[in-house]
């Protein structure tokens, strides 16, 4: 019996400690949850779906969160490129995307995030060998993208559908070249893809004032 | 820190504000690498892990036959 007394109370003591510990931590948990949730607001922006009240409420819980904080290079960098990818996708034509895209533009105005380095290049000639470099980063690119969007285990269709809502919603031509590969891919393994066609051919249209899609 | 580790920890801290030590001692294990350095780290960790030992303890205890 005073063996589980003693248990007892050193269980208590425990506990109490591990609470006084953990009362003393300071803010970096709050932090990750915050990065985690940045990340998130991110994947759902590729993937062409409305973001602005998470990104807005993001904001406003963030908006003096990096006073005090001791946040690595590798964390702001972290912030820095989610936002940069965010910015992307906001369509300044919308007066809420245009204020979020202002608050992200402000983030780097202050010096909260670092601005991308501006790199001056010579303008490559395309028949020299850079366009097959060009042409095996884009095709990395969209397997980085097509593998996070397989998460939910979607149909290629939906997938197709939701890569065109993000080629119609952004600037980035990649989505447009993503779902034209789709497209022929169905097309081969003998689905119907008229009505993904004519979609394509719309959104080639607008966005590169030509279309490409036969 | 990377962005996975940052995340347990975050978990871990939460789930010990919840007094679950058993969720708490999964995320403090894959977080552990990380934080090997770490002595504020480590005191949480094993403090934890004491705690989880005596309250098995204490459960034998209470279940054994008199």
């Amino acid at each position: 019996m005073a063996r589980l007394e003693t248990l007892k109370k050193l269980e208590t003591t425990l506990e109490s400690f591990l609470d006084r510990l953990i009362a003393s931590e300071p803010g970096q948990p709050d932090f990750c949850r915050e990065l985690e949730t940045l990340g998130d607001i991110k994947r759902d922006s590729l993937r062409g779906r409305h973001i602005n009240s998470r990104l807005g409420n993001w904001f406003a819980r963030n908006n003096n969160f990096w006073e005090g904080s001791k946040l690595q290079d590798s964390e702001i960098a972290d912030i820095s490129n989610m936002l940069r990818e965010i910015k992307k996708g906001l369509d300044d034509s919308d007066p809420e995307s245009k204020k979020l895209s202002d608050e992200i533009a402000h983030w780097h105005e202050n010096r909260v995030i670092p601005g991308r380095k501006l790199v001056l290049k010579k303008k490559q000639s395309e028949n020299q060998s850079g366009i097959s470099e060009k042409f095996t980063e884009l095709l990395n690119k969209e397997a980085e993208y097509f593998s996070k969007a397989l998460d939910n285990k979607k149909h290629l269709l939906s997938l197709l559908d939701d890569v065109l809502k993000s080629a119609e919603a952004k600037e980035d031509p990649m989505f447009i070249h993503l779902a034209g590969s789709i497209i022929y891919y169905l097309k081969m393994r003998g689905y119907k893809v008229g009505p993904f066609v004519k979609r394509l051919k719309e959104i080639e249209e607008i966005k590169l004032g030509t279309s490409h899609v036969e | 820190m990377s962005n996975e580790t940052g995340v347990s920890y975050s978990r871990a801290i939460q789930a010990l504000k919840e007094r679950n030590y058993t969720g708490a001692a999964g995320f403090l294990k894959a977080a552990e690498n990380q934080f090997a350095d770490n002595l504020e780290f480590r005191i949480l960790s094993a403090t934890a892990g004491l705690l989880l030992a005596v309250k098995e303890e204490i459960n034998k205890l209470e279940n054994s036959p008199r």
